[in-house]
């Protein structure tokens, strides 16, 4: 075996052994747990950053093992996974230090650390897995993974919250397990290859392939939170902030979306998936969860449950562009999964930090909240704008190249969709903003909650959404240069298209 | 480089709002010497390279052509002396520092999005401006402000994304993001022209077209003197800088949008004189006199689509007159900010500025105002025959409309009485306005030499007579309504809010709303409508009753004979 062969293991279990040695630590030892996490998560970094540079130069990167005849283990690097691998290794790193700073001197650390770096190989498993078994495997492994990261503060509600979301993950599962063996015994095993192994199946089993597609879909489509199978996303955000914005920003739901870019790209292949004509449900559910997450969103007070449902709209995004098919619009789907991470990552770090130093949970009390907390409340203004896809932020350059690629398909409503969305979210997002920057704060109340923080949040929970909040502008603002999210995008699309 | 260094400095500047100090010089070195890269690349330094920079936004490029050029030596005028101006008038303000960045930001939208060559990036200026605008809209946080702002900031998104779906539209089209392929597609493709009726509607909001004009009469009043003069100088023209870059105009293509235009335009044209005049703030009226200007331009601008003039007559005539209306109404609302400043002999002092102004902006002989009128009437003189005739009447008329608008202006300015905090440094904010008036006066005349030559002499004087009578039209019904009302002193001028429609779209906003908070709401904030449990429900309890009985129903003895007959059915059926 081979360096090559043996780093996509590296990569996976460079959290997972961190992960396992830290259930047997001693729930006092913060130093040595510290040092492990970031060790672990600087590791995956630069080997993903080592990896990214071989894979420019045509190097191949493949981990196989075969457990029996037919099933196979295998991870591999593609541009996709790549790309996926890359922003869950990077907000896991600004992650990692957020949730150091936000549970220091808590308790049940130990369980809460040890979860969080599984949960991450979990992620990271899904996005190198080369065939259609290992993704499953790390697809349920997460879902096992976050539980108690959702439970974690062990209130009723929680717990609650806990019990709905198993509930929807597992019998999501489950559906897709059911359309992973259907497609097994159909075609054999399923590697990631664009639809080559399905293709010759056209003409007998156009019928099978159909209903097979739906199956999984449906299975997806519980993290991917498209309506009506996103009811656990809101309740869910009980967790706290550290995990919900890994839940919303790379974990749970990119598995969902990511796992559904796969499925149209590189399991049936975007021509397959154009001749069976099966993308027009996909394209008009994602549609109505954007406008439903949007119109929802108006409604909540609580600030989490608010970008919780802005999630869920801004997620169909992805769906919509994966379903709409043309170059154009898969590169708009493909990077989108990478902006929304950014900038959704922000806005929940910033919620975090409200909550954190001023105790406030409700949109109606953060009146003049921008004087307590500039810093914050200028990440999440930009983590907002770009929400409603103003340029130069990230959200602008996804909204363009979904609303292009739309007309180029010769769809415009779906432009009128994400241009109605956009407005909703200025709804949503502009009276936060005014109310921060130019209202009055209340006489008393936060003022003088905690004097002894005079100024801002503590520098662990304000450095990682600056540091989102910048890379939001910057992937927006430099999209054309050749290190971009959008460039890599768009060399993920030149594979799906050309090189079938 | 340069491009990047006009556009960008205030923005780079950003950052000193804060820590500098607060002195009127400080904010005059700030605000105005910001604007000194963008006066000096407009005044014709280095500009002959375009920029290139492929890995900006989705790849940037920028450049200027004359009208452009001519469009940011305004806005670099009237930002250079609104920032000297706020100098003066922001003496004791605590919110300087937001003004100051607010103001910045937006300066470097408009600079940037008259540099802009491909969509992208013009757009992400023109959002910058648009936005970053609603900070000088609400600066004063008053309750007029605060409302002025909410509308501005409904309608301007409203425009935004009207213009997005164009871009989009235009850009697909095109196949290409640079503005020049867009709107040569959009005439030479079929579907181009809704997608020109998009972006009509989507810069028309700035433009302040019927019936998107409403923000402007609640906007302008409320925001400190020297950003109104901008946001009306200045900003108005973005919006016909975007018109221009979809039009047909440099295509010679036929615009289907061209009769909308010009009844638009007239009806702006009159319309809002007659509205302005039964206002009592001053600066309303101006905000009035701005959407009659900006509708005179929309016409002559829908003209042009229709007659068979020249590109290189009709681009400078517009660009002329907008210098004209920009710098003139620029020194207005500069003024108005000033007059309850001053008392005694310095209000009087203004008074003369203010009614100089004012004939200049009505096109008064000799003054840059006339030669402004010249240029479009002139241009006027390619349409149909029956046109000609007609257009030279419209544009006279609305001259007299103007001077009776501003006398009024003029009257109510005179009887503004003096604030009860007079401020002393007016040194700052008279410089300003003396600079712009003399621009106003003698600028025109120098960008007719340039871009004009054979019709400068034309204009300047045979063109005298011509320019009189209106002029003295407007004198006269001046004077009519001052003896008139003189007369009957039991009798007002009747008084229309200010926003005039805006007051209805206001009445239906609060209607819904009162019938939201007491039946709508209700449907979502119902225990029962919880549409985010309701698969959970279904399933986890739905199953399980089923479940249940079921159970209980396969337990009784006589079903599960039937059961197994009916397995046994299947079982048999299948193996055939």
């Amino acid at each position: 075996m081979t360096w090559n062969e043996w780093i996509p293991l590296i990569i996976v279990c460079s959290s997972l052994v961190p992960g396992i040695i830290i259930f047997f630590l001693h729930e006092e030892a913060h130093r040595t747990r510290t040092i492990l996490n970031l060790a672990g998560a600087l590791l995956k970094l630069v080997l993903v950053g080592l990896v990214y540079l071989g894979f420019r130069t045509g190097e191949v990167y493949k981990f196989q093992f075969q457990i029996m005849v037919d099933l196979e283990f295998m991870l591999r690097v593609d541009a996709l996974a790549l790309l996926f691998a890359g922003l869950s290794s990077a907000l896991w790193l600004v992650t990692t230090i957020y949730a150091i700073g936000y549970f220091e001197g808590s308790s049940n650390r130990r369980r809460f650390f040890g979860f969080f770096s599984v949960c991450v190989t979990a992620s990271t498993g899904i996005a190198l897995s080369g065939n259609l078994v290992t993704f499953f495997v790390f697809y349920e492994f997460l879902t096992l993974a976050t539980y108690p990261l959702v439970v974690h503060s062990g209130t009723l509600k929680a717990v609650e919250a806990g019990r709905n979301y198993l509930f929807y993950t597992i019998g999501g599962g489950t559906v897709l397990f059911i359309g992973v063996v259907g497609l097994t015994v159909l075609a054999g095993p399923i590697d990631f290859s664009q639809g080559a192994q399905l293709s010759g199946l056209l003409e007998n089993s156009a019928f099978e392939l159909k209903l097979l597609f739906y199956v999984m879909l449906v299975g997806l489509a519980v993290k991917a939170a498209i309506f009506p199978l996103h009811g656990w996303l809101p309740i869910a955000m009980v967790a706290p902030a550290p995990v919900s914005a890994l839940l919303h920003a790379v974990a749970v739901v990119k598995a969902g979306a990511f796992g559904i870019i796969r499925l149209v790209y590189d399991v049936y292949g975007i021509n397959l998936a154009v001749e069976l004509n099966v993308l027009w449900p996909l394209a008009i559910l994602g549609a109505f969860t954007i406008i439903y997450g949007s119109v929802r969103a108006i409604f909540q007070d609580d600030l989490k449950k608010r970008l919780a449902f802005s999630t869920v709209s801004q997620l169909s995004y992805i769906a919509l562009g994966a379903a709409v098919p043309g170059m154009i619009s898969s590169t708009g789907a493909i990077v989108h999964l990478v902006h929304q991470g950014l900038m959704k990552i922000t806005l929940f770090f910033c919620a975090g930090n409200i909550a954190e130093t001023t105790g406030l949970h409700k949109v109606s009390e953060l009146n003049g909240i921008g004087r307590r907390l500039p810093l914050t409340m200028g990440a999440f203004t930009v983590g907002a704008l770009g929400m409603i896809g103003l340029p130069p932020i990230a959200g602008f350059v996804s909204k363009w190249y979904l609303s292009v690629g739309a007309l180029d398909a010769g769809q415009p409503w779906i432009v009128a969709v994400l241009l109605g969305s956009s407005a909703l979210n200025a709804i949503y997002f502009l009276p936060i903003i005014h109310a921060a920057w130019f209202k009055q704060p209340p006489a008393e109340g936060w003022r003088d909650l905690r004097p002894k923080r005079r100024f801002e949040a503590p520098w662990m929970l304000l450095f990682p959404p600056l540091v989102t909040a910048l890379f939001s502008i910057t992937s927006g603002l430099f999209a054309a240069m050749s290190w971009s999210p959008l460039s890599l995008a768009r060399v993920i699309v030149e594979r799906v298209y050309f090189l079938q | 480089m340069n491009w990047i260094i006009l556009s960008l400095l205030p923005l780079l500047l950003l950052p000193c709002v804060r820590f500098c100090p607060r002195s009127a010089r400080v904010t005059a070195l700030l605000c105005g010497g910001a604007t000194l890269p963008a006066l000096a690349v407009a005044l014709g330094w280095n500009v002959e390279v375009d920029l290139y920079f492929s890995d900006g936004l989705l790849g940037v490029s920028l450049g200027l052509d004359a009208p452009r050029r001519m469009l940011l030596l305004l806005a670099g005028t009237l930002w250079c002396a609104g920032g000297v101006a706020a100098a003066g008038y922001f003496r004791e303000d605590p919110r300087l520092p937001g003004f100051r960045g607010f103001f910045l930001a937006a300066m470097s939208g408009n600079f940037g999005l008259i540099i802009a060559q491909d969509a992208a990036s013009f757009y992400s200026f023109f959002a910058l401006m648009t936005f970053a605008s609603y900070g000088l809209v609400i600066h004063t946080r008053s309750k007029a402000a605060l409302r002025a702002g909410r509308i501005y900031l409904i309608l301007a998104i409203f425009g935004e994304l009207l213009l997005i779906a164009a871009i989009y539209a235009g850009v697909q089209l095109a196949g290409s993001i640079q503005l020049a392929a867009i709107s040569q597609a959009l005439w030479t493709e079929r579907g181009g022209g809704w997608i020109y009726g998009l972006a009509l509607a989507g810069f028309g909001v700035k433009v302040g077209v019927i019936p998107l004009y409403l923000w402007l009469p609640l906007a302008h009043p409320v925001a400190p003197a020297p950003a109104s003069a901008i946001l009306s100088g200045s900003m108005l023209k973005a919006g016909l800088l975007g018109w221009l870059h979809f039009s047909p105009l440099t295509h010679g293509g036929a615009g289907e949008w061209a009769g909308v235009l010009v009844i638009l335009g007239l009806a702006a044209a009159f319309g809002a004189v007659a509205v302005g005049l039964c206002q009592t703030d001053p600066k309303t009226n101006l905000a009035y006199s701005s959407i009659s200007q900006m509708g005179l331009l929309t016409a002559f601008f829908g003209f042009g689509h229709a007659s068979g003039a020249p590109i290189a007559w009709i681009l400078p005539a517009i660009a002329i007159f907008a210098w004209h209306h920009g710098v003139t109404k620029g020194a207005l609302f500069l003024g108005a900010g000033l007059v309850p400043q001053t008392r005694g002999r310095t209000r009087w002092i203004l008074l003369a500025c203010l009614a100089f102004a004012a004939l200049v902006l009505a096109g008064a002989p000799f003054t840059g105002g006339a030669a402004a009128k010249g240029a479009l009437k002139e241009a006027g003189t390619y349409l149909p025959e029956a046109w000609t005739g007609v257009v030279g009447t419209l544009l006279s008329l609305s001259s007299a409309g103007t001077l009776l608008l501003l006398g009024r202006f003029w009257l109510l300015c005179r009887a503004t009485p003096t604030g009860s905090r007079v401020r002393s440094d007016l040194g700052w904010q008279f410089a300003a306005l003396g600079a712009l008036l003399v621009l106003a006066l003698g600028g025109s005349f120098l960008l007719f030499r340039r871009f004009l030559p054979e019709m400068a002499l034309k204009s300047g004087l045979t063109g005298a007579f011509s320019a009189a009578w209106p002029v003295g039209l407007g004198l006269l019904l001046l004077c009519l309504g001052m003896i008139y009302f003189k007369r009957n002193a039991d009798r007002r001028a009747p008084n229309l809010p200010p926003g005039d429609l805006i007051v209805f779209g206001e009445w239906a906003a609060r209607a819904f709303g009162n019938w939201w908070r007491s039946r709508g709401a209700g449907i979502f904030t119902r225990k029962k409508f919880d549409p985010e449990n309701f698969v959970y429900r279904l399933i986890a309890t739905g199953s399980g009753r089923l479940a249940d009985e079921g159970e209980a129903e396969l337990g009784r003895w006589n079903r599960v004979g039937v059961a197994f007959f009916v397995l046994l059915f299947i079982f048999i059926w299948g193996l055939q």
